[in-house]
């Protein structure tokens, strides 16, 4: 976690690091639309809610006009059709479970399984689910929330979470794991590893193809979340996505053992946004502005994602 | 120094005594019907591709099915098959060499046998004289030996061959085919021929692997009763439209079907037929799976373990191939190869395949774990019919016709497992006894009302 004055790392309203997330994600599918993996033709399919901020987000950069969104809760239903910004998304009230078989395979898709909870064994049979089923080119994301399971006003309890993560994916965890590894600052990286080993597992069924890993994020606007994302991939893919801009740019990871890169949105006021992007890109190491307080692993983050951050508080809708 | 060598000669002894060893009486005599279903496929000139498409034409009226009949006691084995009989040719060069010269792979017209030893496995391991006598259209022959005399010469290649009497070809009496008479029995062959349990069951492992062909190519009886074939237990219904998938890997055409189960004549769900089946080249060597085989795992998989609540689901996996050794199947052709690279591939899409028929069964059992209004509705609505017919169907995705039915949760179930007096102590403390159902139901309501989380209520 990052050091210094705490004003300027709680953002509860605005989900600062979703929507850094988000447009870094934008920016990475534009990058592979130029090396020629036709995006604007695949199909997004993601869990919108009522707020659809992906899907605005993919129809607008990307043009992609088939669109999906799927919401379990019931009780959302005629929100969700009335907050639908565009006419080429479907809803569908249903677990994204029962959608993945329905998905086409005359078309490749970007499927983002966007959980808001932490890890359970029905993620990871959707996870294998959709990279045992969807077609060649297709890129999967996968978001869960890595904070240790039960309630939050609990006392820490690592032999409580191991269990719960035996019971619930055990079978992708080693048998004798210490307790240790089950420590709250150890859970991203355990979770990495549990789903790196779905896909694993997965894959050894597709021997022609590769999951060619692309993005693993580590954030926190309020619990800390990981996402892990890759393509289903066959040579011209591959091809492609080497020699392509994305492997120049400081969020893609082209494997899962590498640390993730950690998004985080130190909070600035606008007038200090407008200071600190005079001197961006910042060449400088060490460099903190004399005007106002920011710490030097303050002015890191804000350089590795300033051009991703809405400049303004940006209406999505 | 002129060049010595050592001996590396096959020896007769080891193929009378050895090879015989590790393959059961059953198994030889599946076999020998293997042959004569070839026989019969190449008669009928019916190619693999076309297996399971093409039988209403080919065949017209029951009567016309070619024959196989085996009959055997304490003293005797017989198959006779009217399936068009082995050529001069083939008997000459092929049929009783120890598996099958290079060219005939390349021309194989391949269905069930594959490597060439079958017929003479099942001489040698049963008795000590056989007499084959076989005729098609034109011609016949006849080769009748003892074993023990011919084993006496092992010296050259010469002595490796069988004497043949020619004849005549098919005639009104003696219509094309092959019979195959084994007499002289060794002593395991007649204490296991004549046991009753070694008919019965003959007669089921017949009904089960050659599902696909009884009745529908050949017609086949045992010690003179008809053997008939199992049901592959898949439904038909308006409302309900499988999963057909189709594809090439390997030399090897797979079809998967997958959808839910014809009702039985109680018109409910019978949980022994559901499950996975598998042919290759309609040989069965799968029936109505439920392990992990065919991918019942739970946790960690796709599908489920295999619960009551599933036997609804029947999945029907076809592998066909002019090259019977691609094909995933063992050595004996009884049983899948499970490690054949192609059957984890096609393993991975049965998974798939059935995914969207397990959650309709799923939904059905939303309130509890026995039989509900929904699901009799629903299995009393699947008929049986013919597997042949989804063959024919091009691809698609399964589907049911239910609109009113909403799609997502409203309930669920939770299980936990507790401490026998763990529920004593808490049973006491409430001072009645209930149902475990009842006592968990209580023990959730009541953290429901004391933290005021109850319906109509806001944290």
């Amino acid at each position: 976690m990052a050091t210094g004055n705490s004003s300027r790392h709680v953002q509860y309203d605005l989900r600062a690091c979703k929507q850094v997330e988000r447009r870094m994600l934008v920016d990475a599918f534009q990058r592979l639309m130029q090396a020629g993996i036709p995006i604007q033709d695949y199909q997004y399919t993601g869990m919108g809610s009522i707020h659809f901020v992906d899907f605005v987000l993919m129809h607008r950069y990307l043009g992609i006009n088939k669109m999906l969104s799927v919401e379990k809760n019931v009780s959302l239903k005629k929100s969700i059709e009335f907050n639908c910004p565009f006419g080429c998304i479907d809803t569908r009230v249903a677990d994204i479970g029962d959608v993945i078989p329905d998905l086409s395979s005359d078309v490749s898709h970007i499927l983002w399984l966007d959980y808001d909870g932490v890890i359970e064994n029905t993620f990871t049979r959707d996870l294998m689910l959709a990279i045992q089923q969807l077609p060649v080119g297709s890129i999967v994301l996968i978001t869960v929330d890595v904070d240790p399971p039960g309630p939050a006003s609990a006392e820490p309890a690592p032999e409580e979470w191991k269990s719960y993560y035996k019971e619930e994916v055990g079978t992708f965890l080693e048998e004798k794991l210490p307790v240790n590894e089950f420590r709250r600052s150890n859970l991203p990286a355990l979770n990495t590893q549990i789903l790196n080993r779905a896909i694993k597992r997965a894959m050894s069924g597709r021997e022609h193809l590769s999951f060619e890993p692309l993005f693993n994020f580590l954030y926190a606007d309020g619990h800390p979340m990981i996402t892990l994302g890759g393509m289903l991939a066959g040579d011209a893919q591959q091809r492609s996505i080497h020699g392509s801009s994305l492997k120049l740019c400081n969020y893609f990871r082209s494997s899962f053992s590498d640390s993730p890169f950690e998004i985080r949105v130190p909070v600035v006021t606008r007038r200090e946004r407008l200071f600190l992007d005079r001197n961006m890109p910042l060449e400088t190491e060490g460099w903190t502005p004399d005007e106002f307080e920011l710490s030097v692993e303050d002015v890191v983050d804000y350089k590795s994602v300033y051009r991703y951050l809405p400049i303004f508080a940006e209406l999505v809708y | 120094m002129p060049q010595e060598y050592a001996k590396a000669y096959p020896r007769k002894r080891f193929f009378l005594e050895m090879f015989t060893r590790d393959i059961s009486l059953e198994e030889c005599i599946l076999d020998l019907i293997d042959n004569s279903i070839d026989g019969a496929l190449r008669h009928l000139q019916i190619k693999t591709d076309d297996l399971l498409q093409d039988s209403p034409d080919v065949v017209d009226g029951e009567s016309e099915l070619p024959t196989i009949i085996v009959s055997f006691n304490a003293n005797e084995f017989q198959i006779i098959d009217e399936c068009g009989g082995i050529t001069v040719e083939d008997a000459k060069e092929d049929t009783f060499n120890f598996g099958h010269a290079a060219s005939k792979y390349d021309d194989a017209t391949g269905t069930l046998g594959a490597y060439g030893i079958g017929l003479k496995r099942a001489i040698f391991k049963m008795g000590n004289h056989f007499r084959m006598e076989s005729r098609t259209a034109d011609e016949g022959f006849i080769v009748d030996v003892d074993l023990k005399e011919w084993a006496v010469n092992d010296d050259n290649e010469d002595d490796w061959r069988f004497p043949m009497e020619l004849i005549g070809g098919a005639q009104a009496d003696n219509p094309a085919g092959t019979k195959i008479t084994i007499t002289e029995l060794s002593e395991d062959a007649r204490s296991s021929l004549s046991d009753e349990d070694l008919e019965i069951g003959l007669r089921r492992k017949i009904s089960r692997t050659y599902a696909l062909f009884l009745d529908r190519y050949i017609k086949l009886e045992v010690n003179g009763k008809r053997v008939g074939a199992i049901d592959i237990p898949i439904g038909f219904s308006n409302e309900v439209e499988p999963c057909i998938e189709k594809f090439s890997d390997d030399d090897v055409d797979v079809t998967i079907i997958a959808s839910l189960a014809a009702r039985n004549e109680a018109g409910n769900w019978a949980e022994q037929g559901a499950g996975w089946y598998i042919a290759c080249n309609g040989r069965l060597v799968v029936i109505a799976n439920k392990t992990e085989l065919t991918g019942w795992i739970g946790k960690g998989g796709i599908m489920p373990i295999f619960q009551p609540q599933y036997r609804g689901f029947v999945g029907v996996v076809f592998f066909q191939s002019e090259n019977p050794l691609k094909l995933p199947w063992t050595t004996t052709k009884r049983s899948l190869n499970r490690d054949a690279a192609i059957y984890r591939r096609t393993k991975n899409r049965m998974e798939v395949a059935a995914a969207p028929v397990i959650r309709t069964l799923q939904k059905l059992y939303r309130k509890d774990t026995e039989e509900t209004a929904d699901e009799r509705e629903a299995a009393s609505k699947m008929e049986a019919g013919d597997i042949k017919v989804y063959i024919q169907r091009s691809p698609r995705k399964f589907n049911v016709a239910k609109p009113d039915v909403p799609e997502a949760e409203t309930t669920t179930q939770i299980n936990f497992t507790v401490q026998v007096a763990e529920i004593d102590r808490v049973t006491a403390h409430i001072g009645r006894r209930m149902s475990k159902a009842r006592l968990g139901r209580f023990v959730f309501d009541y953290y429901l009302k004391s933290e005021g989380l109850a319906n109509g209520n806001r944290e």
